[in-house]
């Protein structure tokens, strides 16, 4: 299967009394897409939408070309859609395998057989071949996820779309999973959702960032850490707290790092520093101002 | 035996070889070891070894493949396809429900076989109470907050009103059966109606239901049954039968119930679809 194009316009949605969606659009073809913000960003609900499980109350979503709100063309979208929810869970009793296999069915994968050998395929891809006999209930949290993504992967999908797909792995599963993830950007269009930073800059083509509901930010995430410029510091002694830095902290060696515009009239001699995406996003989604070691 | 010529092999594991020179080729192979080791170690040097190993798992699964859990053999043995009984067996929570059937026919069974078992209480109680089983279990049978992977079925192709059936009809031969048996047991030392229960039961079942377009099953469910109960304590109090609700009058409007949620229920059975159900 070719990778999808997704495009959305406009889209809004209402949850529990506030704008978890306020007019949000984006287009993705290939490659992986990431979608950056903090908790209540709308990231979820956005992916939620794109995965045709909730209907936007406005607003319109093209998959190839598929609309959605046409329940004919909703399940043409679902034959090409592999979806990993942000909270997932499994049957403690079933065993990998039988997990796995009922999403084949219900993913409408063919006879028996070739379901079974997609399973396994899918089940090696993610590392857990060697367990497909034991219960979900004996997994760690972090084969658990393994085991979403794996269903997400069955059939080789043309759109993946993935809700914190990162969350419970350890530093070397989330490397094998950025591979992963990478192969099938090849092929796929990956749409995956995170709040870290390292995770969306280590392999993501594309970068959105959302807050309150909204895209703040998209392109690269070279593009997103080069807003910063200028923005970064160093000094010898904290600066004095005030609403134009964002985050400041205590460096290994003794001097202070910190984000954001310095205060005008500061006596301390500052240090320009090379910006991260952290530092950007810092700056992008507003927020609080954060003193950590002061 | 002599070896295979290098480029022969090379051909064959990179599958441009032609297809009469590859009969040859394996026949060969069929009689030499050496060959098959030469063979061997070519495919391993080209085939990347993690597809090699799913391939080889894939055919281990064809050839054994893994044993199914006993609900799903069960639900096989009456008859119903394999895939048909992974679906319906997959919720935890229907699977409890099934239990949950079959612990309320024995317990009926118990109650009338009890010594402390007088006049028409048991009867009206069984009547009131059987067809709460199958509600429970179609309040239990999909969705949110029941299903743990719920939205991953809801993101398939699989239509959720297909799903929801089946799974609804395996609650109902279940309950059913179950709810029959306990009648039985009943039936020989009260004269009971024995069906009575049934058309209730097939009411409240789809009220249900067709209630789970509209909010989560759970709630559906406690909706329904929290409404029967007082219905039936009511009517029972007042009415100068005990049973009024379950003789003519009472069944038909139960039929009349259920007809509505089946209409209902197929009318807006797109809701199965979405995740917002409730």
């Amino acid at each position: 299967m070719t990778a999808s194009s997704v495009v959305a316009e406009d889209l809004r949605l209402r949850l529990g009394g506030h704008d978890a969606l306020a007019g949000v659009s984006l287009t993705a073809r290939g490659g992986v897409v990431a979608l950056l913000g903090p908790n209540g960003a709308g990231k979820t609900s956005l992916l939620r939408c794109l995965a045709t499980v909730v209907d936007p109350d406005a607003g319109s979503i093209r998959v190839d070309g598929l609309d959605p709100a046409d329940h004919r063309q909703r399940v043409e979208i679902r034959r090409r859609l592999g979806y990993l929810p942000q909270e997932v869970g499994f049957a403690e009793r079933a065993t990998v395998f039988d997990v796995v296999d009922y999403c084949g069915i219900v993913k409408e994968h063919g006879p028996a057989e070739r379901r079974h050998a997609e399973v396994v395929r899918v089940l090696c891809a993610v590392g857990l071949a060697d367990r497909r006999h034991e219960r979900v209930g004996a997994l760690s949290g972090g084969m658990r996820q393994r085991l979403g993504i794996a269903q997400a992967l069955l059939g080789a999908p043309g759109l993946v779309i993935l809700d914190e797909p990162a969350n419970g792995l350890d530093p070397e599963q989330r490397l094998a999973l950025r591979e992963q993830l990478s192969r099938v950007g090849e092929r796929s269009t990956v749409l995956l959702s995170t709040h870290l930073t390292e995770e969306a800059a280590a392999f993501s083509q594309v970068l959105h960032v959302m807050d309150g509901g909204r895209i703040v930010y998209s392109g690269t995430p070279a593009g997103l850490t080069a807003t910063a410029r200028g923005r970064v510091w160093t000094a010898p002694a904290p600066p004095p707290a005030g609403p134009s830095i964002r985050a400041s902290w205590r460096l290994p060696d003794g001097r202070f790092r910190f984000v954001g515009d310095p205060p005008a009239g500061l006596a301390l001699p500052v240090t320009p520093a090379e910006p991260t995406l952290e530092d950007a996003y810092l700056l992008l989604v507003q927020r609080v101002p954060t003193t950590i070691g002061g | 035996m002599n070896p295979v010529p290098e480029p022969v092999v090379g051909a064959y594991v990179a599958g441009r070889i032609d297809a009469a020179e590859a009969v040859r080729l394996e026949q060969y192979l069929a009689v030499s070891g050496e060959a098959r080791l030469q063979v061997g170690a070519a495919a391993t040097a080209v085939i990347d070894p993690a597809r090699l190993e799913a391939t080889w798992l894939a055919i281990d699964v064809v050839i054994d493949p893994p044993r199914r859990p006993l609900v799903e053999r069960v639900v096989t043995a009456l008859g119903f396809p394999a895939d048909l009984a992974r679906l319906m067996a997959a919720t935890p929570a229907m699977r409890r429900s099934w239990y949950l059937a079959i612990v309320g026919a024995i317990l009926f069974g118990l109650a009338a076989a009890g010594p402390n078992r007088q006049g028409g209480g048991s009867e009206l109680l069984f009547l009131v109470l059987a067809p709460l089983i199958p509600v429970m279990g179609v309040a239990l049978a999909y969705g949110p907050g029941v299903d743990p992977a719920h939205e991953v079925t809801v993101a398939a192709p699989l239509s959720g009103f297909r799903l929801v059936l089946a799974r609804v009809v395996g609650v109902l031969v279940v309950s059913m059966a179950c709810g029959g048996i306990g009648a039985l047991l009943l039936e020989r030392r009260e004269g009971l109606m024995a069906a009575a229960w049934l058309l209730p039961a097939f009411g409240l079942s789809m009220a249900c239901l067709a209630l789970t377009t509209w909010v989560r099953p759970k709630t559906a469910g406690w909706a329904v049954g929290g409404a029967w109960l007082l219905v039936a304590t009511t009517v029972s109090n007042r009415a100068a039968d005990q049973l009024a609700l379950f003789r003519g009058p009472g069944q038909v409007a139960l039929l009349l119930v259920g007809l509505a949620g089946l209409v209902v229920t197929v009318a807006r059975r797109e809701a199965f679809d979405l995740a917002r159900v409730g």
